[in-house]
């Protein structure tokens, strides 16, 4: 943190506000095939729709953190830094483990963000898994509640298919009702979640935070 | 996009005629054009009340026309003659928040830019503020969306004015960096705008066009832009108090660079929460303007931020906190500055303005070497005699602009004036009134 790399750079040339967004995905071996392709394609929607608005690109910095196994994937950056990390599934499901290192990625960023004298909003965790954690999820909804409740993140949690225990990801979104993303329409959802982000970036009135998400959810 | 927008709407003097495609899209509706000079602003249908539509009939009747404000022309009606939104002229130009808050876009779009044309800007937004203010309207919701910006600074736009605080119709919205610290988490709704609030929102978008994006209390050890404002703590050093958690960045080289008088203004607002009137602000960007015009200080929209590594937490309050090295220059002679260290040369006084300059040693040695007299002006008087670059400002009153030659930049200035406000035959009318 003692040398100005190009990251830092950003951090002490680029005064708008940030919003730290950090993708928590499920790489598990149940998602293998078409679910890790367009989770994949997702996520690179996500980025093009966020690199396409002027205010969101400066704003936005991405992490991705992926489980099984655990893997800083991505660390925050901003979201033109450099390219996503490719998806693979082939593991267990770590979920607890997972949340818990975006989390510690996060307080990491904003320490950065603090000792660079960086405007930054409330962070987005959105958290996607397509079954059960294979570890233990108490420390995490432990600290994503306290921190919830102290309005120091957002989660969203997002179930996928009909093998996702929406029980359990409500357990680690603070209150927030999980959702069920309809088939595989992971681009919708990334689309929404580009928009939404954008949102907070720029000075629109009235509501930050999506209301209802269309399409892209099971009712 | 918005299946409630119809593709035909009315308005009284129009009759029937098409919409244009939407240019844009907001929380509120849809804005579409109409024709050169004209727009459209349709509100969603939640929108369309009956109290909105009061409102804009208030504004209506209020007869602003300004070409730096997008006021409402007319009523937007549908077929049935049901009111849906407005017609105001067309406005182009950029979101402040696109262009001058965004680095790589200030430098790209606003090609050619100096620090003159972002004081231009300044001056340009408030007198057309003015405006609105002289018939007893609040903008509100002042901020980085509501400002339209082209390659002539001159030519701003105030935008999204329907939101404005006309008579008992409140404005409902506001942003943080620009939302005075007593409207924090309060429903706006319900709330009455002071002209305090409004100067307030004034001075945060004046620094941050100054010190481009920046919001003033962004600091060192900060968080979100509203908690930062709520902290009250204003990082930039002042005559009376040293630098606190300033940013690392080119913001205190910027800051630096103002002179005493407009940092005097932006402290007094942000941290006693006193700002002073438009009047005062006019000086101070003049003020800033000459002092940019005469090479006192660099013109640069953003001056190369120094080699500095961002702090560990730990260090934040103990000190250590004036990463900038700019901060620590001293003042060059030949301001009106009074106490504080100097450089231990001999002062002499300037023939043309009577203030203090100094000249070390070794300058007079090299004069002195070249055959030459030791000059006998402060570099201020010596740069308005060298320079023939005449000066442009706004009168006051008949809001034209008008020139002053670096001849009559040094009288003012020898005399101890301040430079005027109004254009020569506005102050000739003032001279012969009563």
């Amino acid at each position: 943190m003692n040398t100005l790399d190009f990251h830092d750079r950003d951090l002490v040339t680029n005064p708008t506000p940030r919003v730290p967004v950090a993708l928590v995905l499920d790489t598990s071996t149940s998602m293998q095939g078409a679910p890790i392709a367009e989770l994949e394609r997702g996520v690179e929607v996500f980025r093009e729709a966020v690199a396409a608005d002027e205010v969101a690109r400066a704003a936005v910095e991405l992490a991705v953190v992926t489980f099984g196994p655990t893997r800083l994937a991505r660390d925050f950056a901003p979201i033109d830094d450099h390219a996503l990390p490719a998806l693979a599934a082939n593991g267990d499901t770590p979920m607890g483990n997972a949340v818990l290192l975006a989390l510690d990625a996060l307080e990491r960023r904003k320490a950065e963000y603090r000792g660079a004298g960086v405007d930054y909003y409330q962070p987005w965790l959105v958290l996607m898994t397509d079954g059960q954690p294979t570890d233990s999820i108490d420390a995490a909804a432990a600290r994503t509640t306290a921190l919830v409740q102290a309005r120091k993140v957002t989660v969203f949690p997002i179930g996928i298919g009909a093998g996702a225990d929406l029980a359990v990801l409500a357990r680690l979104s603070g209150g927030r009702e999980p959702l069920r993303l309809s088939g595989l329409r992971f681009a919708d959802f990334f689309q929404w979640l580009s928009r939404s982000v954008a949102r907070v970036s720029q000075s629109v009135p009235g509501a930050k935070v999506a209301l209802p998400p269309p399409g892209w959810a099971e009712v | 996009m918005d299946g409630s927008a119809p593709l035909h709407a009315r308005t009284p003097t129009r009759g029937l005629f098409a919409l244009g495609p939407p240019l844009g899209e907001g929380g509120e509706g849809s804005v579409h054009a109409v024709d050169g000079g004209t727009v459209a602003k349709i509100y969603r249908p939640e929108r369309r009340t009956a109290a909105a539509f009061r409102k804009l009939e208030l504004m209506l009747a209020t007869p602003i026309r300004d070409p730096r404000l997008a006021w409402p022309v007319e009523l937007l009606l549908d077929h049935g003659g049901t009111p849906i939104g407005y017609l105001m002229p067309r406005a182009a130009g950029q979101q402040l928040q696109r262009s001058v808050f965004i680095p790589t876009r200030l430098t790209e779009r606003l090609r050619g830019w100096t620090r003159l044309q972002l004081v231009d800007l300044t001056l340009a937004l408030l007198d057309a503020v003015e405006v609105l203010h002289r018939h007893g309207v609040l903008v509100g919701d002042v901020n980085g969306a509501n400002v339209l910006v082209d390659s002539d600074p001159t030519q701003v736009v105030l935008v999204d004015l329907d939101s404005c605080q006309i008579g008992d119709f409140r404005c409902p919205v506001g942003t943080p960096p620009f939302l005075a610290p007593r409207l924090l988490g309060v429903p706006l709704a319900n709330v009455v705008r002071t002209f305090e609030d409004e100067s307030f929102a004034l001075a945060t978008l004046v620094f941050m066009i100054l010190v481009p994006g920046k919001p003033p209390y962004s600091r060192l050890g900060g968080g979100d832009p509203a908690e930062n404002v709520r902290s009250g703590r204003f990082p930039y050093p002042t005559v009376s108090r040293d630098a606190r958690d300033v940013p690392p960045g080119p913001w205190g080289a910027i800051w630096s660079g103002f002179p005493r008088v407009l940092k005097t203004y932006f402290d007094d607002a942000f941290t006693r929460h006193h700002v002073v009137g438009p009047v005062e602000w006019r000086r101070a960007l003049q003020t800033y303007r000459l002092r940019l015009l005469t090479g006192h200080t660099s013109l640069d929209v953003l001056p190369v931020p120094p080699r500095t590594a961002p702090v560990s937490e730990a260090q934040f309050d103990d000190g250590l906190t004036t990463l900038d090295g700019a901060l620590r220059e001293p003042e060059r002679p030949c301001s009106a500055f009074s106490g504080g260290p100097l450089t231990p040369a001999p002062s002499r006084p300037c023939v043309d303005c009577g203030t203090g300059f100094e000249l070390t040693p070794r300058q007079l040695d090299w004069y002195a070497r070249k055959g030459l007299q030791a000059p006998r002006r402060c570099p201020v008087c010596r740069d308005l005699k060298r320079q023939e670059i005449p000066i442009r400002y706004f009168c006051k009153d008949c809001l034209t602009q008008f020139d002053i030659s670096a001849g009559e930049a040094r009288f003012f200035h020898q005399k101890g004036y301040s430079l005027p406000v109004r254009c020569p035959s506005c102050r000739r009318a003032r001279r012969h009134a009563s």
